[in-house]
Parts: C-alpha cells; sequence; structure tokens
C-alpha cells in the first residue's frame, strides 16, 4: 500500500511536470555569469605603495599571521580550507572587473589568440615619434613616446647582448594572460629608427647627482648604447600603450580597497588572484609584488569605476634584462623554511637560490621544465592570495591553461618574432611540459571531470562531461571508470558504474529523487572517478529536472 | 519482486506510459544545456557585501598595529629623506681618487656603533701620498678621530713599497669594564674606567709583496684615565689593589716591529687563505709611573673551504700574548692582553679576564643558508696567566654559539653572535666584521 501510494504521487508529480515543462521553454538555471562591480564610484585616490613597506606588510607581518592562525590550521586540516568566494554555482569565476572569461569558457580563433589585448591593430609606427619622458637610471632605461595618432607607450628595450629576450617574454605572456581572462596592457613587438625620434619639449632626466636637466640627442644615444640593435640599424623595442582612464596605484594583494564600493570580495579569496598561482607557474611569472598590479579609473558606457589589471610580464620564462636567476619560481626571495634547512642540515642542504642554472639561449633565457614542480613552483614575492588557493582554484587554473592548442602557443608565441625559429620552438615545447606536469598534479588533486552538459535521451536525460586526465593522457582510459548515484532527500539510488564520459539518467530514478527532495530542489548526482582501483572524493552536481528548458539543467557543481 | 497481476505492477505499468508520454514531449523543443552558458546580464553581486567584521578582525590584530608602525618607515626609506640620504651616499669610493667615505663602525669591544666618516686622499699632491681620516662616534659616546698620513719613499726596489708613516689619533673609550687582573677574576666585581689616548705614530711600513707587509713604528701615548661616563668607578672600587696604571694612567714610548702576512682570497667573509700578524714592541713610560716591558704578540686568522664553491669554510682564529717586565718595573693594566670580547673569547662579559700573557683560540663551522646570509657555529677558549709557565689544560674558559651573517654586499657583512658560556648568554652585533 505504500508503495503504491508513492507511485501514484510520482506519476501526479510528474504529470504535473511534464505540463509545467511543456508550457514554458526557459533557459538554464539562474546562475550568475556577471559578478556586476562595475557601478559608478566617486574616483578613488592613488593609492601609494613601496617596496619595503610591501615586502614587510606582505612578506612578513601576512605571513606571519597565516602561520598564527589556528582557525585557517584547523580548516587545511580537517581538508576544509576556506574556498573563494567569487565563485557561481558552477564553480566558475563570473565576469567582472578583474576578470572575463575568455578562451577556456568561449574559446578563442587564433587570430583573437594572436591578437591579444591589442585594440590598435598592427604594430605601433614609431616614425617621427616624439619623446615625451625618458629614464636613464636604473638597470633597464626606458622611454615614453607618442605617435603621430596621439596614442602614448612605454618603451621597454632589449639589453645588447640579450636581444629579444624581455621583449620576447613579455609578449608571449601578455597575450597568454589575456586569453586566460586577466586585463592586461596593449604589449606590442615595434622598431625604431632612432634617428628619426624628435625629443618632445620639458623632457628632462634625473642625473647621476640627483639634479633635473632637460634630455638631450646625446643622452638618447648614450642610453641606446646599452640596448639591442638590428643589423640594419634598428631598435626592437616592447611599446606597452598607456593603460585606459586614470591610474590609481596597484590592488592591494590582501583585502580591498577602502576607496571602492564595488570592492567587496578580499582579493586573497577571489578565485582569478589565487589560481593566478597555477597560471604563473606555467609560464614562470614570478614577480608578482604588487607593483605589478594596477588600478585604473575607467569610464566604460558611461560608468565610472576601476578595472584591475596586471602588468610588466618581461621577466616570464626565463627573461628579465638579463636571463632570470636560476632560484626564481623554486623559493621566495627570503625563503625561511630553506633558511632553516640549510641551517639544520649544516649547509648540507643546497636550497635553490644557490645553484645556478643553464641558458638556453639569450633570447630564451633560462626557462626549463626539467625540474619544474608543479605545487613547489614559487613566487619570488610569498603573497596570501596564493598561499590561499585551494585544490578547486588550481583545477580551475589548470582547465584554462589545458585550454590552450599546440597551434595556438605557437601562433602566440611567434608573435614574439624571436630570431631564431628553435628559441621559439623550444619555448613551445616547454610551455607544453610544464603544462603537463602541472596538469598531472593538479588535476590529479581534485576529480577532474568538466564540461558538464545535459541533453535529453529516450530514456531520461544524459549527462556528458570531460575527463581531463584522459584527454591529457595523464590516466589511461581502459582503467578507468565512473560511478554515480541519484540523490534526493532521503532518496539514494542504486550506485552504477559507466565506462564512458556520459551518464544516463533514467526518469524513474530522477523522479524518485525528486519527490524526496521536493519540488523546486535540485536532484544531487555523485560521481565517483575511478583509476586503477582508487575512487576519487565524490564531485555532486545538481540537476533541476525536469527543466523548463526542455531538459534537466545543471545549477550547481561541487567540487570536493 | 513484483508480480505480473498485483496492483503495484499495474502502478508500474501507469507510471511506464507516464514517462513514456512525458519522453515525447519536450523533443520538439529541447536544446543541450551546458555549464557555459552566460545568458544573463543583471547588475547582481556575487556577494550581498563585505564579509562582517573582515576589517575589524584585521585591525585588531597587533601585527597590523606593528605595520602600521612601520609604514611611515617604509615610506621614507622609499621616497622620502632617507632615500635621498642614501641616494647621495657616494658609490664605489675605492675606485676614487679622493673623497668622503660613510658608514657605521665600531671602535673595539663594547664600543657599540655608530656613523664613520673617512676622508681619504690616495695621491695626494700628485706624489701617492696617502692620507685617511676616519672619524668615528658611537652610541656608547666612544670617539676616535685619527689621521694616517703615508709618504712613499721607494717603489718598486726591493720593497714593492717603502712608506714613511704618521699617524695621530684621539681615542676616548667611555666606559670599559674592568675586573680584577688575573684568570679567576670574580664577576661579581665588575666596575668600569674611561681611558682617553692621545697619539702620535711616526715609522716605516714595507710592503714587501702582495702577501708580506713589516713595519717599523716610534710611538708616544698619552694614556689618561677617568670615571666611567656611568657606572661604578673603578678607580674607586679598586683603589686599594694597587692596579698598576689605574690610578695614573701612563705617559708611553714604544718601539715597535709588526710583520703581517696576508694571503685571504677576501677582506670580509673569506673562504680561504689567511692573516697572521706578529708584533714586538719595547714599551717603557715617560712620564706618570715605572712601566717598562717587552710585548710579544702574535695572532692568525685561517679559512679552509670544504667545498669547491667555498660555501662551506672553516675557519679558525687564535692568538698568543705575552708581556715581560723590564727591570722589575710594571705593565700598565690597559696594556696586559685581555680575553672576553667579539674577537677574543664570546660568551663572557668585554674585556672579562686581563693578565701579562693570554692565549685564545676560536673554530668555527660556517655555510652558506641563502643568498645574502651565512650561518656558522663556534667555539671558543682562552686563558690569562702572569708568566707563560703559569697556562694549564684546566684553565681555559669556553664560549660557544653561533652566528648569521647578513651580506647586504660581500665588502660589507653584518655578523650577529649569540655565544653561552658557564657565566651568561651574550650577543654581539658586528658591522665589518673581518672574522
Amino acid at each position: 500500500m505504500l508503495i503504491s501510494t508513492r507511485i501514484s504521487r510520482i506519476a501526479i508529480i510528474t504529470l504535473l511536470a511534464a505540463f509545467a515543462w511543456s508550457a514554458e521553454v526557459r533557459p538554464a538555471g539562474s546562475v550568475l555569469w556577471l559578478d556586476f562591480d562595475m557601478k559608478n564610484i566617486p574616483e578613488p585616490k592613488e593609492r601609494a605603495t613601496g617596496f619595503y613597506d610591501y615586502f614587510f606588510k606582505n612578506q612578513l607581518i601576512e605571513e606571519t599571521k597565516q602561520d598564527l592562525d589556528v582557525a585557517r590550521w584547523l580548516r587545511h586540516a580537517a581538508g576544509h580550507p576556506k574556498q573563494a568566494s567569487n565563485v557561481n554555482a558552477l564553480d566558475e569565476v563570473p565576469d567582472s572587473s578583474w576578470y572575463t572569461n575568455r578562451h577556456a569558457l568561449h574559446p578563442m580563433t587564433i587570430e583573437e589568440l594572436v591578437r591579444g589585448p591589442n585594440r590598435d591593430g598592427d604594430a605601433p609606427d614609431f616614425n617621427k615619434a616624439t619623446i615625451t619622458k625618458a629614464k636613464m637610471s636604473g638597470v633597464t632605461p626606458g622611454l615614453m613616446l607618442k605617435d603621430e595618432r596621439g596614442h602614448s607607450y612605454l618603451i621597454k628595450f632589449d639589453q645588447a647582448n640579450y636581444p629579444n629576450l624581455h621583449s620576447g617574454a613579455e609578449v608571449i605572456s601578455t597575450k597568454i594572460f589575456y586569453a586566460a581572462g586577466y586585463n592586461v596592457p596593449e604589449n606590442y613587438i615595434a622598431y625604431l629608427h632612432p634617428e628619426e625620434l624628435q625629443i618632445g619639449e620639458k623632457v628632462e632626466i634625473t642625473d647621476q647627482t640627483g639634479k633635473k636637466r632637460a634630455f638631450t640627442k646625446d643622452d638618447l644615444n648614450e642610453m641606446l648604447k646599452r640596448v639591442a640593435k638590428m643589423l640594419d640599424g634598428r631598435i626592437r623595442v616592447m611599446a606597452s600603450k598607456i593603460l585606459p582612464g586614470k591610474a590609481k596605484g596597484p590592488f592591494p594583494q590582501i583585502g580591498f580597497r577602502a576607496d571602492d564600493p564595488n570592492d567587496l570580495i578580499p582579493h586573497e579569496n577571489r578565485r582569478e588572484l589565487r589560481g593566478l598561482r597555477v597560471i604563473s607557474s606555467w609560464v614562470n611569472h614570478w614577480d608578482m609584488k604588487e607593483d605589478q598590479g594596477l588600478d585604473m579609473y575607467v569610464e566604460e558606457k558611461g560608468r565610472k569605476f576601476l578595472r584591475h589589471y596586471l602588468l610588466d610580464f618581461g621577466s616570464d620564462f626565463g627573461a628579465g634584462d638579463v636571463p632570470t636567476e636560476y632560484w626564481h619560481g623554486r623559493e621566495y626571495g627570503m625563503d625561511l623554511k630553506n633558511i632553516t634547512k640549510e641551517i639544520v642540515t649544516l649547509g648540507k642542504y643546497q636550497s635553490p637560490s644557490e645553484k645556478h642554472g643553464v641558458m638556453i639561449s639569450p633570447e630564451v633565457g633560462m626557462f626549463t621544465a626539467d625540474d619544474f614542480d608543479a605545487e613547489g613552483w614559487k613566487p619570488t614575492y610569498a603573497t596570501v592570495m596564493f598561499d590561499n588557493m585551494t585544490d578547486q582554484d588550481a583545477f580551475w587554473a589548470t582547465r584554462i591553461i589545458l585550454s590552450f592548442s599546440e597551434p595556438e602557443l605557437r601562433s602566440i608565441v611567434k608573435t614574439a618574432e624571436y630570431s631564431n625559429p628553435e628559441d621559439a620552438d623550444y619555448i613551445v615545447r616547454t610551455l607544453l611540459e610544464r603544462r603537463r606536469i602541472i596538469a598531472g598534479h593538479w588535476l590529479s588533486r581534485v576529480d577532474a571531470l568538466a564540461s558538464f552538459s545535459v541533453r535529453p535521451v529516450t530514456e531520461g536525460v544524459a549527462l556528458t562531461f570531460r575527463d581531463l586526465m584522459i584527454e591529457n593522457d595523464l590516466a589511461p582510459v581502459g582503467t578507468t571508470s565512473y560511478t554515480f548515484q541519484i540523490k534526493g532527500g532521503n532518496y539514494k539510488s542504486e550506485k552504477r558504474t559507466v565506462q564512458r564520459p556520459e551518464i544516463r539518467l533514467d526518469r524513474a530514478a530522477l523522479g524518485a529523487a525528486m519527490e524526496h527532495s521536493g519540488v523546486g530542489v535540485p536532484i544531487q548526482l555523485t560521481i565517483w572517478t575511478n583509476r586503477g582501483g582508487t575512487a576519487s572524493e565524490p564531485m555532486k552536481v545538481y540537476l533541476d529536472w525536469p527543466s523548463p528548458a526542455g531538459t534537466a539543467s545543471i545549477v550547481r557543481i561541487s567540487r570536493g | 519482486m513484483f508480480c505480473s497481476n498485483s496492483p503495484r505492477a499495474f502502478h508500474f505499468r501507469l507510471l511506464r506510459v507516464l514517462l513514456i508520454l512525458l519522453a515525447c514531449i519536450p523533443y520538439a523543443n529541447a536544446q543541450e544545456t551546458t555549464t557555459t552558458e552566460t545568458t544573463q546580464e543583471t547588475e547582481d553581486r556575487i556577494v550581498d557585501g563585505r564579509p562582517p567584521l573582515y576589517t575589524f578582525k584585521r585591525a585588531i590584530n597587533p601585527l597590523t598595529w606593528l605595520e602600521w608602525g612601520a609604514k611611515p618607515v617604509f615610506r621614507s626609506a622609499e621616497n622620502g629623506f632617507a632615500k635621498r640620504l642614501m641616494e647621495r651616499r657616494p658609490t664605489g669610493p675605492d675606485n676614487k681618487t679622493a673623497g668622503v667615505r660613510f658608514g657605521l663602525d665600531g671602535i673595539g669591544a663594547g664600543s657599540g656603533f655608530g656613523p664613520s666618516v673617512t676622508f681619504f686622499h690616495k695621491d695626494l699632491f700628485g706624489r701617492g701620498v696617502e692620507v685617511e681620516v676616519p672619524l668615528v662616534y658611537t652610541y656608547n659616546r666612544y670617539e676616535l678621530y685619527q689621521a694616517n698620513v703615508a709618504v712613499p719613499v721607494l717603489k718598486q726596489h726591493f720593497f714593492d713599497r717603502l712608506s714613511f708613516d704618521v699617524v695621530t689619533e684621539y681615542r676616548s673609550r667611555a666606559r670599559d669594564d674592568l675586573f680584577l687582573i688575573g684568570n679567576d677574576s670574580p664577576l661579581g666585581v665588575e666596575s668600569a674606567v674611561r681611558t682617553v689616548t692621545r697619539g702620535v705614530a711616526l715609522g716605516f711600513s714595507a710592503q714587501i709583496n702582495d702577501t708580506w707587509r713589516s713595519g717599523l713604528h716610534e710611538t708616544y701615548r698619552n694614556v689618561g684615565v677617568t670615571e666611567p661616563l656611568r657606572g661604578a668607578s673603578a678607580q674607586e672600587r679598586f683603589a686599594a689593589l694597587g692596579i698598576p696604571g689605574l690610578a695614573t694612567g701612563a705617559v708611553l714610548r714604544a718601539t715597535a716591529l709588526t710583520i703581517d702576512h696576508d694571503t685571504k682570497d677576501q677582506p670580509r667573509m673569506a673562504a680561504k687563505g689567511g692573516v697572521e700578524h706578529l708584533e714586538v714592541s719595547l714599551n717603557e713610560s715617560i712620564r706618570r709611573g715605572d712601566f717598562a716591558y717587552w710585548k710579544y704578540h702574535f695572532d692568525f686568522q685561517h679559512f679552509f673551504p670544504l667545498t669547491t664553491d667555498r660555501r662551506t669554510v672553516l675557519a679558525f682564529r687564535g692568538l698568543a700574548e705575552t708581556n715581560q717586565t723590564k727591570g722589575g718595573s710594571q705593565i700598565p693594566w690597559f696594556d696586559m692582553p685581555m680575553l672576553g670580547s667579539w674577537d677574543t673569547l664570546r660568551g663572557f662579559e668585554n674585556f672579562r679576564f686581563r693578565d701579562k700573557s693570554a692565549v685564545a683560540f676560536s673554530a668555527e663551522y660556517r655555510y652558506r643558508i641563502w643568498r645574502q646570509m651565512d650561518w656558522g657555529f663556534f667555539v671558543d677558549q682562552g686563558q690569562v696567566a702572569p708568566q707563560l709557565g703559569d697556562f694549564g689544560w684546566h684553565q681555559f674558559h669556553t664560549g660557544y654559539g653561533f652566528r648569521v651573517f647578513f651580506l647586504p654586499r660581500l665588502t660589507f657583512p653584518v655578523a650577529i653572535d649569540i655565544a653561552h658560556s658557564n657565566e651568561k648568554w651574550r650577543m654581539y652585533v658586528n658591522f665589518n666584521a673581518d672574522f
């Protein structure tokens, strides 16, 4: 009697659902894809920052706070670290003033990838450009040029002994970070005829005595003595177009800007900043101090707000003004753990800072995959936002870097215009190898299933997905299977196992689950991936069924 | 299992029919839904507001207060006065013929450290005359004002260079500890004394070759002994003990022969080679006391790299000194060798042991722990005695500990030593440490 009542109830609910289903078709559930942090705000002040200040705060104070945070330790010990605050129900990062979903979710064409953030088409033409600012001091000289169209560019040079090193790295990384979804400046490879440059009025430099004086042609010639020149006398430069809007200083890596009402999520809890660690490890973007970020007060669609940029990728890969030292990416600038290891082992342990890398070539620098450690990769300046990265954040970022195909990467690397094709090939091969190492590590930390979709089939609903471990040859197809179970309220279906990344859910089970969970409450599908006899942690896909869209729709995904 | 003709089976059949009907309905307008659809464009936020108490929790953390307190200092270092000061500092003075060097220095054990300004000229009058005028004033109010002039006499003959030297100095040691004379002097009798030395030295020094150097100098010293700038006065406390020169000071003339041998691979933070220094001098009083004695002093440092890259080094240093009175005269207390300082015996009070003769030895295992940091473990041993024959194997005082070198520049190591002995723990901070 009990059973028949239950079955009747299912039948009635199913009928009602069928009527509702056929009556109206709506798009898939209300998943937030735009975190609208672009509301009009008053103009913030420029945020001042300095290296010592930053170093003391981020490297010492904040890292110590983390080390003394008992609650954090307990959460980690229990396997439940604090998850990112800005992920939507599908475990994705919605678009915002920080981030725009690009290649990973909406595949870009090769032309789009090659163009990257650049909106001005071809490289800027600096014939008869005017120097508006000059910097003689420091390791790298710099110029600000205004072209005939009135656009201003910051010009960076390659050092004489390392042609194409700095500029090549900057251009490739810029395009990769852009495709990954970050806001980056328009960086171009361009060519100068020094004799055609004009010096603008009121251009001053500070000489060695600290006094300011007018910048002269002799100063320009002196400056250009140190930079790489081409055989025809031209100088190849990296031209970074000045960002639109007003610069308001770098964004803090911890907390938020008090003067930005749109800024609601502590930056160390933003997934795109946490996951940046994985993408940075891929391209060895080790220089992640605060100065490498910049907030611009922009006006878009009549609204004025802060847009957040990443800057300066010239030290990525193995590059820099001179080839990057071996330890960058392998330990912090001041790595207390390694120092302690050295002390305790009486010097037997040699930290990366005491080792020397091998320079691949003057154009490439010291970029290798030989001893790359996906988890052990470290930026030179420790940052809490990277420390906070969870396996879920890493998985998100790993999916992004896996979205680049080899031809796409080759096309991007080609834009660096290396003089030696073997150098371009080496960069691509190293990127692919480092990506394989990253994927092997981070995908294995969570259930590496992604790109879920549902479609109706005769018996009910088919849930298909991609198994990134198999797609990237990191797990054998033959020994991988997927066990699933439907849950709803106190209902649990029998566990079933399939061999392919497609799960077919029959209506009876769905109906039973829906009856127990109640109308409007999603049905939970739990999936365990079995690889070589070991089952993964369960991941849960929540389905709205029957959905007004004409089939089931995925309303939530939970990993780990 | 259900029977085919049971009411349950009927219900199941009914359900199956409904499900088939149901399955047919959506096909006309169904579509695949994926996890990447981005159709919505609203002004919704993913969070309602900032996390509750986030700012408050950060603000009440004492480490945040530390950060706030330090911020103006760092801002100044980056943008303000301190930066301008640093930018003015001349760079590469060693390559200049003349100029001013600014630095941070001390004046021996217990002096603390303070700013040093050194005026120099390496080729005065275009004749190779070298002039150096170091001026140091430390936070403990120790003072040193010196003028050194070296006039070349011979070049490229028997010696690489023979020069005539003139050295004048004013040295005030504001508060040096003084214990009783002897290897067993009790710790509880600590008191202090101030010495003010005015001196001049004339003589020749010969740079024999790259490693050997010798000198013969006649010196005149007027050593005044007064009350310390703070603390109990040794002159009052030990008045009845008749310590030579404590009440009177001394005016001394000395003839000193020195021989130096330097094979260190670099002046600071050496990893290979060593230095030896031998000095023999005859000292006699001119006024204020009856002092006459021969001084024999030898000290050395040696460094042995344990790895080819010289990141691990064994270092040794030692000293031996004895003063032999001449004709029944005395030796003033301030010229007796002492132990208990950063460069003799660590872990004890400064000037802890003092007598006519002394030996000391240090061994250190030093290794690189970071690009700009070295670490070391050391043990020091030493003893003092009235005569050479009074030394004994069981009379050594031992100090041990560890040290860390910060190397903002290889030529400017900052050493912090933490040492322990049976008497106490001590910390030493040293700028320009040469061992």
